[in-house]
């Protein structure tokens, strides 16, 4: 069943400059993307800085409006939703945020900050103590947490909070930005498992948005590459690790530290070493985006930019060459 | 050829409130040529113990005991600290964030001249064609353009080899690079991390790269020393570790890496938190978190045991105790 | 407001009583704000009771502050009065902040036009001396005690719509704010439940620092005539009705003068601890 559809979505920021704040471009930070998030499914987008993937992942919940392009939840048109619609909308997705030591309010009690989504639609105060009490306890923290403030837990603990507030309200989709990024290895697994039990638990859709391919592999079934606003490369996992056929999949798995131990049947196929760096997404190349740091690139690369080639099964690749590169 | 030696060193941290024992008994060796990772998560002292060879431990932080010796000379001990004519030229150090060791306001070319001219009385002239030829070492595409740019102009990536560069500039004999990969994506990671390799191999220099990492010590290094808790718990090659880990926090690290063949099976977790290192656990600093603890593990700490291949271990089931080593 | 602040007050007026300076101006204020609060009853004489055959009398056993040229009781006066000074500073500096906090906030959220409007209000506001200002809105206004607050708040909400704003800008991008947007919070809520308490600390200082301030004012509206009209006692009044007759009858300004500068002392060293105490605690 399809949960989430984005329709040739874009978000475009504009870049200002001069005494009177004049536009002088824009950065198109995501230029024309399709997506389909279905019930119960972890589907990752991967990229790097500049790639766009969390200015996505906020625009699939309307945190930023979508500058064209079409959302569509559980077969709603919410793009322009407002009033009740909206707090609908906003009532059936979370989010969980990068960086733990700045997505919880400094000032407010870890009761407070996981109960304000139950005030907000209106659950009696008896109720949200239950409930507060009961979610704390599924993310391994006790009642005592409850009065503590986000300086006195550590970052693993702070996750977690953030976590149950994602869910308390029973949302069926989770955007995860990066959820593991600012953690420790150890407690990284920690908190993966957890996100794992509560998605069976709770049936619930992950938008998992991230840069590491491991977490990727482990987690999600459907993936796609992301580079300058635009997808490289899509379909279900196993696919994409199977046979990745962009040079942009190509490079990020081959640039993950040890490849040849962590996903030695991929690696030992093709190994591309990443040249350069992500170019600004208020300038991106001509063409291809990729083209100028691509080993492959051809004179239509530069010229002609590829669109999404359907390959077999849910598995799609945007590049002129990728023929060759099986 | 042992280049450095580190000898039971501890370095505690006098804070108000208690005393962090941040590095507790570390022997550590790298010999010339190699490159040695200390791996850790945050709050086992990995970057105490960088910042103590290298010299840098300030007040409220105070060697307590132990020593650091480079080349045949002790340079770090409890009773002082000889960093002038190491620190910077023989030893140099790279951080996480690049941004914060370059001067945002003196373009790139006239930093590399003044560490050229400061530490090696190079003339001016010849100091800024050394500038030059240094960044096109670390692989900057543009050098013209790069030196004269200043830091904020340049992205992660390119600042981080600018930094590199100034720590190469001075030929040194030892580098220790705290993070420094860690705040980049991971396209410019692997391209650094292979730049740090290359540059280490050229020259013959030995290397200590900290790094919370697994992975990235796995790429990078030739040896590995896993730290937890201000201790060292385990110590071999590559290889060694990787094939045969024998501490089980050694074991739990690798397995909570995902990798192939770990799809939708849970991944190994270490139950609770790192240790507060104002008051550590008693005996083995690891027994609270330990599938494998048994009764000496909470009383007394394991002592490292020094296997024929250049491998330690510091864990009762291995011996170094009274008990006879468990299998 | 959040709980935080509540539950951190006792251990923060813990702290202040622990400096010097902290309790001696909390000693000062609480001394005055009694001796006000208590008027009724310690007050010997009716502050309003003219005995035209005691004016002008130096203290003495009777009338401890002395008496004024309409035979006035001063010491029952200056208590009353006290009651006055205090109502207006604290009513003006409330006012002020609720206008500022309320200009600051719009203005840092909304950003844009509106901001960029209301700043160039502030900067109008803020382009007079703030006692000039309130002298020229008193002014404008009939003499009164409400119009008085009126004209103080008018003349320094503009230093609380900064701060307000200030700290609006710095945060309001920060992740912690973004989720409460994702939770379902309107914008509204997000500003009254999150930036508020966020805000709240450094106004707090300000607020405390500017009480003597608007005693001070009060006091210089009403020495021109432009305060709470006569016969209320008003200490600033009190001190221009004495002052021909400062070299021959003392007592009739400086025992008014005096509670100025006490009051405005007091205010001040509580402000300077908190400010102390609260920075270390609140950094944003």
């Amino acid at each position: 069943m399809s949960l989430l559809r984005l329709r040739n979505i874009g978000k475009y920021f504009p870049i200002r400059s001069g005494v009177l704040m004049n536009i002088r471009g824009y950065v198109r930070a995501v230029d024309g993307i399709d997506l389909e998030i279905s019930s119960e499914d972890t589907y990752a987008v991967v990229g790097e800085s500049g790639s766009g993937k969390t200015t996505l992942g906020k625009v699939s919940i309307r945190l930023l409006e979508p500058t064209f392009g079409s959302i569509e939840f559980m077969g709603k048109d919410v793009t322009k939703a407002r009033g009740r619609d909206f707090l609908e909308f906003r009532l059936s997705t979370g989010m969980v945020f990068q960086d733990p030591y700045r997505s919880l309010h400094p000032r407010k009690t870890v009761i407070d900050i996981i109960s304000e989504p139950l005030r907000i639609r209106g659950y009696d105060e008896s109720d949200i103590a239950k409930r507060a009490e009961e979610y704390i306890k599924l993310v391994g923290l006790s009642r005592e947490h409850l009065y503590k403030y986000p300086h006195q837990l550590s970052g693993g603990q702070r996750q977690r909070v953030a976590i149950v507030r994602a869910i308390i309200y029973n949302p069926k989709l989770v955007v995860l930005d990066e959820p593991t990024s600012a953690l420790d290895v150890s407690t990284q697994a920690q908190i993966l498992n957890l996100l794992e039990d509560i998605k069976k638990e709770f049936r619930l859709s992950y938008m998992l948005i991230t840069h590491n391919l491991q977490i990727v592999y482990h987690m999600a079934n459907r993936v796609s590459i992301m580079y300058l606003g635009k997808i490289m490369e899509r379909g279900n996992v196993e696919e994409v690790f199977e046979k990745p056929l962009h040079p942009y999949t190509l490079t990020l798995l081959s640039s993950i530290p040890a490849a040849e131990h962590i996903f030695p049947q991929i690696v030992r196929r093709r190994k591309i070493n990443p040249v350069g760096e992500p170019p600004s997404p208020s300038d991106p190349p001509k063409g291809c985006r990729f083209h100028t740091r691509c080993p492959f690139a051809r004179e239509a690369c530069k010229t002609i930019e590829p669109v999404l080639e359907h390959i077999e099964g849910n598995h799609y690749v945007s590049c002129h060459l990728w023929r060759e590169i099986e | 050829m042992v280049l450095l030696e580190v000898k039971s060193l501890r370095v505690y941290y006098y804070t108000p409130r208690s005393i962090v024992r941040a590095v507790d008994g570390v022997d550590i060796y790298v010999e010339r040529g190699e490159s040695l990772c200390i791996v850790g998560e945050s709050g086992s002292g990995k970057s105490t113990l960088g910042l103590s060879i290298a010299g840098l431990i300030e007040p409220p932080g105070r060697v307590i005991d132990g020593e650091v010796i480079f080349d045949g000379e002790v340079i770090v001990s409890s009773r002082f600290t000889k960093t002038y004519g190491y620190l910077g030229k023989r030893i140099t150090m790279i951080f996480q964030d690049p941004r914060a060791a370059l001067n945002p306001v003196m373009r790139i070319g006239d930093q590399i001249a003044e560490t050229l001219v400061h530490s090696r009385g190079m003339e001016p002239g010849m100091a800024r064609e050394r500038a030059l030829e240094l960044l096109r070492s670390v692989e900057i595409p543009d050098p013209n353009r790069v030196v004269n740019s200043y830091p904020h102009e340049l992205s992660g990536g390119m600042a981080q080899r600018v930094v590199i560069a100034i720590a190469i500039s001075t030929e040194p004999d030892l580098i220790i690079a705290d993070e420094p990969t860690s705040a980049l994506d991971v396209t410019v990671q692997a391209q650094i991390l292979r730049l740090l390799k290359r540059l280490v191999r050229e020259s013959g220099r030995s290397l200590i790269f900290i790094t919370h990492d697994l992975s990235v010590a796995m790429e990078i290094c030739d040896r590995i020393a896993i730290m937890y808790a201000g201790k060292i718990v385990e110590e071999g090659s590559i290889k060694d570790i990787i094939e045969k880990p024998l501490h089980p926090y050694t074991i739990a690290l690798l397995g909570s890496i995902p990798r192939m063949g770990s799809k939708r099976s849970r991944l190994s977790v270490i139950p609770g938190e790192p240790p507060d290192m104002g008051s550590p656990p008693s005996g083995c600093r690891f027994h609270p978190r330990c599938a494998l603890r048994f009764h000496p593990c909470d009383r007394s700490e394991p002592a490292p045991i020094r296997y024929i291949d250049g491998r330690r271990i510091a864990c009762f089931l291995y011996g170094g105790g009274d008990e006879p080593p468990k299998a | 407001m959040g709980e935080n602040m509540r539950i951190q007050l006792p251990s923060i007026i813990r702290e202040l009583l622990m400096k010097k300076a902290g309790l001696a101006g909390v000693l000062i204020v609480s001394i005055i704000s009694l001796l006000s609060i208590l008027a009724p009853i310690i007050a010997p004489y009716d502050p309003l009771d003219q005995r035209l055959d005691e004016r002008l009398n130096p203290p003495s056993f009777r009338h401890i502050m002395g008496t004024d040229k309409l035979g006035r009781d001063i010491f029952s006066r200056v208590l009353y009065g006290g009651r006055i000074s205090l109502f207006i500073a604290i009513s003006s500096v409330a006012l002020a902040v609720a206008i500022g906090i309320l200009i600051g906030l719009i203005s840092g959220y909304v950003g844009g036009s509106i901001d960029n409007a209301l700043m160039r209000i502030t900067d109008m506001f803020l382009s007079f001396p703030a006692l000039i200002l309130a002298l020229a809105i008193a002014a404008m206004l009939r003499p009164g005690l409400v119009n008085v607050i009126v004209a103080i708040a008018l003349s320094t909400w503009p230093q609380y719509a900064r701060i307000a704003r200030a700290i609006t800008l710095q945060i309001k991008s920060e992740p912690y704010i973004e989720a409460a947007l994702s939770i379902g919070s309107t914008r509204i809520r997000v500003l009254a439940t999150h930036i508020v308490p966020m805000v709240i600390p450094q106004i707090m200082i300000q607020a405390t620092l500017n009480l003597g301030g608007a005693i001070l004012t009060a006091a210089g509206l009403g020495f021109l005539g432009f305060g709470v009209p006569p016969p209320t006692p008003e200490w600033g009044l009190m001190v221009s009705e004495g002052r021909d007759l400062i070299q021959s009858h003392w007592w009739i300004s400086t025992f008014p003068g005096l509670m100025i500068f006490l009051s405005v002392v007091g205010f001040n060293l509580i402000g300077d601890q908190l400010r102390d105490i609260l920075d270390v605690r609140y950094r944003v």
